[in-house]
């Protein structure tokens, strides 16, 4: 078992007008992939900011020396919506403020720095976009943006608020899939989501945030109509089948009306309306099929 | 040539224009970050802030630069607290502070008559009056200020774009905050009775707004915006002294002027190239490229 390189303990926090998190304990171990999840207004961003060491909790500790061990290098990519896309900086400017905390008091990058810059947006597959504008980027190359100036600072865990949000179906798989490589290299990983079939089902630890912890676990283990329940207040239906799990609410109602009703009633294909790709590459097509053909 | 050089055989007339140069040129400069922040309305409010200490200084017989500068960075980190707050909005609060510190500043002149001199002085600026000592103050905050931003070039600008994840990444965005605000004070302070409350707030945004407009790049935008307030100082100054308007007004008219036209032609720029593209995609059938086309 990997060991902790974070752990907050008994942390509670307040916006001012009651409390967004209570009594939260939490331990994120090295090289693990973590999603939070739940309802919107839960503290899932708020409980990410703490850990990043932007919020200070009104209540708890947070220990990033477990055990007295080196502080973890931590690293953020923001939520593409809180980006100022208007902001007069190109790709390569970006990424190269990874490295600002470095100490160096020149204005300028050196050399090196600029050729580490270049490997890491190379690595990410938008390496002859150094020099454009932020603003003329795809949202997939957005978010390769700000995961390269994360990557340039070699972090041990990478925080992402909603990495996801925003995006087409292709891109989340595409930066899932990256999520998942940067992982096997070693990096710990927590991000938020509030997407539970297309990529809180995906990652191998689930942490469910509604304003305390409901439940932590594989997916396997809280994506349960009881903890959903508790989760979100609603009753929810969870097929599992052949390790793939689908999430829809009781009523059909992430269902296109005219979808739903070719359905039989109280089949899977009645309470899943659009069913994601797999993150191995399965097309939603495919996916799909599999849920018809269920009992 | 003999326009150019004429005006500079009057004293009062170099000093207003080194005056004009080097506040042109500090405002400029400090203005890219109060732009770039969103602060352009805090810009204004210190400036109406510090009035109400530069006033305690005139009233008290305290040192000007003493009284505004305390009161200016007092204004500046109580501006920079409240904005931080989520209680009540930011806007209020610093509407609140800077106009009851400015509405301060006009009892206590109004109060001793003599002083009324100086309430117009410093409410629209006195360049021509400027001295020698209030132009090495200038000098010293535009040293100041070019070396703070040399040297935390990099911690600033994360700070600026964003400022969420700076600590993540090992920078004190309280403290890039507090060096901002505090450099916004100094600027205000040292340009105050060059320019006036009233005008600095203009010769703090419309440079960077200028630079804005001509660049994408955040370097090029420093330097492109700090010679926008130094030429514009410098051309104010001529236009003031040959058409008889206040050097300040003439200064913010020109700055206003060029943000203008600047805006129309880029505007219109902006609009051929669509429309270009627009053509474009027409002939060939084909859905061009769109800016973050695949964003929801």
């Amino acid at each position: 078992m990997h060991h902790p390189i974070l752990e907050l303990s008994g942390v509670s926090f307040t916006y001012g007008n009651g409390a967004v998190l209570r009594d939260v304990d939490l331990a994120v171990r090295e090289g693990g992939f973590y999603g939070i999840v739940g309802p919107s207004g839960a503290g899932k961003t708020t409980l990410l900011r703490i850990m990043e060491g932007s919020l200070r909790p009104a209540r708890g500790t947070i220990d990033r020396r477990v055990d007295g061990r080196k502080e973890p290098r931590l690293a953020v990519v923001p939520q593409l919506e809180a980006v100022d896309w208007t902001f007069p900086i190109t790709v390569e400017e970006v990424v190269l403020l990874g490295t600002a905390g470095n100490g160096r008091r020149l204005p300028w990058a050196t050399r090196g720095m600029r050729d580490q810059a270049r490997t890491v947006l190379g690595q990410l597959g938008i390496g002859d976009l150094a020099t454009r504008h932020i603003r003329n980027l795809s949202g997939g190359q957005q978010q390769r943006t700000f995961i390269a100036r994360a990557l340039i600072r070699k972090p041990d865990l990478l925080l992402l608020d909603e990495p996801t949000s925003g995006v087409d179906v292709a891109t989340r798989h595409d930066i899932l899939h990256l999520l998942h490589e940067l992982n096997h290299e070693g990096i710990a990983i927590v991000l938020t989501t509030h997407d539970l079939n297309a990529v809180a089902a995906h990652i191998p630890m689930l942490i469910c945030v509604n304003g305390r912890i409901v439940a932590e676990g594989t997916p396997e283990q809280v994506l349960t109509t009881d903890v959903l329940r508790d989760l979100y207040g609603a009753d929810m239906v969870v097929v599992n089948r052949e390790g793939m799990i689908l999430v829809g609410d009781a009523f059909g109602a992430t269902v296109d009306p005219h979808e739903r009703a070719t359905h039989a009633e109280g089949t899977p294909a009645a309470h899943f309306g659009q069913i994601p790709p797999h993150e191995h590459g399965k097309d939603a097509d495919h996916v799909h099929e599999e849920v018809e053909a269920g009992p | 040539m003999t326009w150019i050089t004429e005006p500079l055989t009057h004293t009062f007339f170099r000093h207003g224009l080194a005056a004009g140069v080097l506040g042109g040129a500090l405002c400029g400069l400090v203005g890219v970050y109060v732009v770039l922040k969103h602060m352009s309305y805090i810009g204004h409010g210190l400036s109406h802030a510090i009035f109400g200490g530069a006033a305690a200084a005139l009233v008290l017989g305290w040192n000007f630069y003493l009284g505004a500068g305390a009161w200016g960075v007092l204004s500046a980190l109580l501006i920079n607290a409240v904005s931080r707050r989520r209680t009540i909005g930011a806007d209020a609060a610093i509407g609140v502070i800077t106009t009851a510190s400015f509405a301060l500043g006009v009892a206590l002149i109004s109060s001793v008559h003599h002083f009324a001199i100086n309430l117009e002085a410093a409410l629209f600026g006195n360049i021509l009056g400027v001295t020698t000592s209030q132009l090495l103050v200038l000098c010293g905050v535009l040293a100041g200020v070019v070396a703070v931003i040399t040297f935390r070039y990099r911690q600033l600008l994360f700070a600026t774009f964003d400022p969420e994840a700076a600590d993540a990444y090992g920078i004190s965005s309280r403290s890039a905050d507090t060096v901002l605000a505090l450099m916004l004070a100094a600027t205000i302070v040292s340009t105050m009775q060059a320019l006036g409350v009233t005008l600095i707030a203009a010769t703090i945004v419309i440079p960077a707004v200028i630079a804005r407009l001509i660049t994408d790049s955040f370097a090029k935008m420093l330097v492109l915006s700090t010679a926008i307030g130094a030429v514009a100082g410098a051309a104010g100054m001529y236009v003031s002294y040959y058409v008889d308007v206040p050097p300040g007004a003439a200064i913010v008219l020109m700055l206003a002027g060029v943000f203008a036209i600047l805006y129309v032609v880029t505007a219109v720029t902006a609009r051929r190239r669509l429309q270009a593209l627009g053509t474009l995609d027409a002939h060939t059938d084909v859905a061009g490229p769109t800016v973050g086309a695949d964003r929801a």
